[in-house]
């Protein structure tokens, strides 16, 4: 089905150095696909950085829109509200500081608008349609891209609204840092996320002076520079321009596909009800080499005919050389012949008289030619001279041509490397070829660029590889992975696993035949596998994009489709682009890895920075409190930029990637951490009950066997009494950090107006209730072993002593004295560790009291499903728990070592 | 007219069309004319002897006063004939020195050409080189998109 003629402008805006190097390379493909422009598409690019724009060749120079520096006059004088610190940046372009970002908006806002309005105009005049499709790529680690993009999107959005009368639909496409870059470009990236996310989630129209504040983007993906822990910068650039030209979205109407397709409309559909939330792309490739092949057979074909010419050119120029030699000896020989004839003609005229004829016109003329032949003699010698240097020149340049032989070598060999043993990662997989493969390909190269991928594959035999790398990937699941997103923290680590267990048995979560997590809530929108390859390349049968869907929308999307893109141009490869929708970046619960990877150490750099360094990675509301305070309903002081500024940074500081109603998602986790706690301390209790049960034997019946026996009881006994002293002061802690995450977690409860569903409010009740109770169990369990502890293991080492007492002297050889010392060394450990060790199960019951009763607040609000209340000291505590890891108290406490 | 001083007229008329031509045509030195003049002068007195023998040489026997004519008008002749062997020497000496002034710019020339061939030569060479060093980075770019 070849589509309609594509009547939507698209205008492509790339922010900042490498938003506009993603804009570049769109371009240089787009050319090298199609050889032309669309005329319904622009391509513009925005940066700070002249450098960095100059690079984007492919860009036309109308079309970059370079900002300089201004001075700080002008500056300040359009941004009163800027602080001098911020008033200049160091390095190229915004210097990574977001504010500056702003600040540079607000002086270059008018030029922007007239080159992106100009662009507009022009599409509109050109293809006389008034919808707009526009795309915007920027990194958000650095400053230029990060902190225009919310102001340029909202701005354009308006413009475009009301200059043609429709919304324009507007795609992001942001690039986070990786976890090697430095605190400023990662949380610069973090608060480019939370000044989005705020956008994203006003869905609504929000006009305050003239300006709307709602949402401006349909879908924004949301990009990592991190694969597995490997800087992946080169697979994104060639995975993003490959994603919009693959999928049609640049140039618009060229793709052919059969059947159902993705097209703008349907995708703006399917994110329907998820624009709030972010999106993201994958991308898995597996190629068969032939475009390597073909350059490497090239090359491999050009060595020698490259060498075998410069033989004959090094030949040719030692020839030069001899005649340069010889023409040298001549000229000389010239000179004197020309002085021979020169003296023979003065004597000739000078015997004129009776009896000689001298013919001055020949002679004249003969002494022309001598001229003349002086005159050449003398620029030849300085022709020879050149003559010398040029082939000293050439000599060079073909120890410099030898040495271009040598790299195209190299060349040969790297791709001969690259094609035998490829370095294939988890979305990117090359077919590896023999050597002899690589020959016998050879011969049939022609035949090559007719055959299919999968033709080429069953020539080789080697057809089931062909399936294992195309086509299971996706009947196996595979394909659902990107580096970027975590759906998986069931296999985190033992202790999320024991979390997820007590969910499961709350009926929160199931778990499918493979023991991973179903759980409705925590799917993401949509997920959308592209397959685009050459039509013949596909075996529906073996695909099995049926099953994929279903095993797909059981745990992990609400949604899935398998879409075949029919691709000609890329025969020898089976791509698939995979759209992820909605997804949601949050943590499920404290505790646990965030969906989104990135989050770790985006939030990891952000709190890094105090106070007054953070306005650096913020830009949004700055200078415009009044939109602000009207939309969060923060009153803010008109004129006191200063606080205004404070005020601002401070509520991004607080702010959180998440959607209030998922913060019930919370309560379960806790409640399973607590009831997790809740069976460690069992365990411990039950290891400390377990040491005062030291076998003493009967002080009459004396033996060395007996002795010994006491002796290792003991020392196991103070092992378990080192241990459950360790672990009181981590359960301490490990509750004191429950405690808070509740605290927070009721604090934030607090502040929501929706309530849980009801069977989903009566199983947390039910788990509160479990935890209630274990809770008082534990309490009077404490308060009972704290007091009767130190009185057990008395009772232990007072028998100990009678026994030891009761050794006759008569045995008290020198092994025997060994092993009573060891065992009073043993006794001494035991009688002071066991007043720590009360101590330390007494101060236990603190924490766990405050727990209750943090439980029964739970409780409370559970039941009502909202609350009013505020709690004093939510914020402080907010600041603390962001940074606090749930230690595991099951670690050194495992029944298996109890033996020990 | 005596058919003696016919023959003499003749060669006095073909001593005067030597001066003259050797004046117009040749362009010789007006001194190496000198020759033929007085080639031309002997043969005219000869002619004039001859003519009046009776009254000029009537003092001297017939084969004495012919021995005289004859005389003056082989000097004469001599001369004539001297004016023009001196005339083809130095055209031959000029022929010489022309010729090898000529060889010797044409042979300058070959060489020049010679040397502009080989610069041309060099030229391609470099060229072609160049087009290698550019065929070499054409695949070392072709290598970054593949």
């Amino acid at each position: 089905m070849e589509k309609e003629e594509d009547t939507v402008n698209r205008i492509v805006i790339g922010i900042g150095g490498q938003g506009s190097i993603i804009v570049n390379n769109i371009l240089r493909m787009l050319k090298f696909k199609t050889g032309k422009l669309p005329k319904n598409e622009e391509f513009l690019i925005i940066d700070t950085d002249q450098a960095s724009a100059n690079a984007c060749s492919e860009v036309e120079e109308r079309k970059k829109i370079i900002l300089n520096r201004p001075d700080t006059i002008l500056m300040r004088n359009t941004n009163r509200w800027l602080p001098d610190p911020y008033l200049s940046a160091a390095g190229a372009g915004c210097g990574q500081h977001r504010i500056y970002g702003r600040a540079m908006y607000n002086v270059h806002r008018e030029r922007i608008f007239s080159a992106i309005g100009t662009t507009a105009s022009e599409l509109r005049n050109r293809t006389g349609g008034k919808d707009f499709f526009i795309l915007m790529v920027c990194a958000f680690g650095g400053g230029t891209g990060s902190s225009m993009l919310l102001d340029v999107a909202i701005d354009i959005r308006d413009w475009i609204s009301k200059q043609f009368g429709s919304e324009p639909v507007m795609f992001g496409i942001g690039i986070l840092p990786s976890s090697k870059e430095s605190v400023l470009p990662t949380g610069n990236a973090l608060g480019a996320m939370k000044e989005l996310h705020f956008l994203m989630s006003h869905t609504e129209d929000l006009i305050i002076d003239d300006k709307n504040y709602s949402n401006p983007f349909k879908l924004f993906f949301l990009l990592g520079r991190d694969l597995q822990g490997q800087n992946r910068d080169e697979e994104l650039e060639r995975a993003i321009p490959r994603f919009l030209l693959d999928l049609g979205f640049l140039p618009g109407g060229t793709v052919e596909t059969k059947g159902k397709w993705l097209d703008l409309n349907d995708l703006q559909n399917r994110a329907r009800g998820y624009e709030n939330r972010f999106d993201s792309l994958g991308y898995y490739e597996c190629v068969f080499p032939t475009e390597k092949l073909f350059l490497y057979y090239d090359i491999e074909d050009e060595i020698p005919r490259v060498r075998q010419r410069l033989v004959e050119i090094e030949a040719k120029i030692s020839d030069i050389r001899g005649k340069i030699d010889s023409q040298r000896g001549e000229l000389e020989r010239f000179e004197g012949r020309i002085k021979d004839v020169q003296r023979e003609i003065d004597s000739y005229e000078s015997a004129a008289g009776m009896f000689s004829h001298v013919n001055t016109a020949a002679t004249a003329d003969a002494k022309a030619k001598l001229d003349r032949a002086r005159k050449k003699l003398s620029s030849l010698k300085e022709e020879v001279f050149d003559l010398e240097i040029k082939a000293s020149d050439a000599e060079e340049e073909k120890r410099l041509t030898e040495r271009n032989l040598e790299r195209l070598e190299a060349l040969k060999n790297k791709l001969f490397r690259e094609i035998t043993s490829p370095l294939n990662t988890r979305s990117y997989h090359q077919i590896e070829l023999s050597e002899e493969e690589i020959r016998s390909l050879k011969r049939s190269r022609e035949d090559l660029k007719k055959l299919s991928f999968f033709e080429i594959m069953k020539k080789l035999d080697r057809e089931e590889e062909y399936f294992r790398w195309t086509h299971s990937p996706i009947n196996e699941g595979d394909i659902i992975f990107n580096p970027m997103v975590n759906y998986r923290h069931s296999i985190g680590n033992a202790m999320t696993s024991k979390y997820i267990d007590i969910l499961h048995d709350y009926g929160f979560l199931s778990l499918d035949a493979q023991g991973n997590v179903v759980n409705e809530e925590e799917k993401f929108g949509h997920f959308i596998a592209v397959l685009s390859t050459r039509a013949d390349n596909f075996d529906d049968a073996r695909l099995g994009g049926g099953a994929f869907k279903s095993m797909v929308t059981e745990r992990f999307t609400k949604d899935a489709d398998v879409l075949k893109l029919n691709t000609p141009a890329r025969a020898h490869s089976f791509a698939m682009y995979t759209l992820m929708i909605g997804i949601q970046p949050w943590a499920p619960g404290p505790g646990l890895p965030p969906r989104l990877r990135e989050l770790e150490w985006l939030e990891h750099a952000y709190s890094a920075s105090d106070f007054s360094k953070l306005p650096r990675h913020h830009s949004l509301f700055y200078g415009t409190p009044k939109p602000f305070s009207i939309i969060t309903g923060i009153p803010y002081i008109p004129g006191a930029e200063e606080k205004n500024m404070d005020m601002v940074t401070n509520y991004w500081r607080d702010y959180e990637i998440i959607e209030p109603e998922a913060i019930w998602n919370n309560v379960p986790i806790v409640l399973a951490q607590c009831l997790k706690m809740f069976d460690d301390l069992l365990t411990g209790m039950d290891m400390a009950e377990d040491i005062k049960n030291v076998r003493v034997p009967d002080p009459e019946s004396y033996s060395i066997a007996n002795l010994t026996m006491l002796v290792h009881g003991f020392e196991n006994a103070s092992k378990s009494m080192e241990k459950v002293k360790r672990w009181t002061k981590e359960a301490e802690r490990g509750f004191m950090v429950l405690k808070n995450a509740l605290d927070e977690l009721i604090f934030k409860l607090k502040g929501l107006e929706k309530a849980p569903a009801k069977d989903k409010a009566a199983k947390m009740l039910r788990m509160i209730d479990d935890s209630s109770r274990n809770m008082e169990i534990l309490l009077d369990r404490i308060e009972d072993l704290s007091n009767r502890f130190s009185d057990d293991i008395k009772s232990v080492i007072e028998k100990g002593m009678v026994f030891l007492g009761r050794i006759p002297s008569e045995e008290t050889t020198s092994s025997v004295i060994r092993h009573i010392t060891k065992a009073e060394s043993e006794i001494s450990k035991l009688r002071e560790d066991s007043m720590k060790v009360a101590k330390g199960i007494k101060e236990m019951g603190g924490p766990l009291a405050a727990m209750l009763s943090a439980l029964k607040e739970l409780k409370k609000i559970t039941e009502s499903g909202e609350s009013e209340a505020e709690v004093e000291g939510g914020e402080e505590r907010k600041g603390k728990m962001k940074v606090v890891e749930m230690p595991d108290l099951s670690l050194n406490i495992g029944r298996g070592e109890e033996g020990e | 007219m005596e058919p003696s001083s016919i023959g003499i007229l003749i060669i006095v008329i073909l001593l005067i069309i030597e001066v003259v031509v050797m004046l117009t045509k040749l362009k010789v030195d007006k001194l190496l004319l000198l020759m033929p003049i007085t080639g031309v002068i002997l043969a005219v007195i000869s002619f004039g002897l001859n003519e009046y023998r009776d009254k000029i040489l009537s003092s001297l026997s017939d084969s004495a006063s012919y021995a005289v004519i004859y005389i003056l008008l082989a000097a004469g002749v001599i001369s004539g004939l001297f004016g023009v062997a001196v005339w083809f020497k130095g055209e031959k000496e000029a022929r010489r020195l022309s010729s090898a002034a000529k060889s010797i710019d044409s042979a300058v020339a070959e060489i020049e050409s010679d040397i502009r061939g080989s610069g041309m030569e060099i030229e391609h060479f470099d060229d072609e080189m160049s087009g290698i060093k550019k065929k070499v980075e054409d695949y070392e770019s072709k290598e970054k998109e593949v």
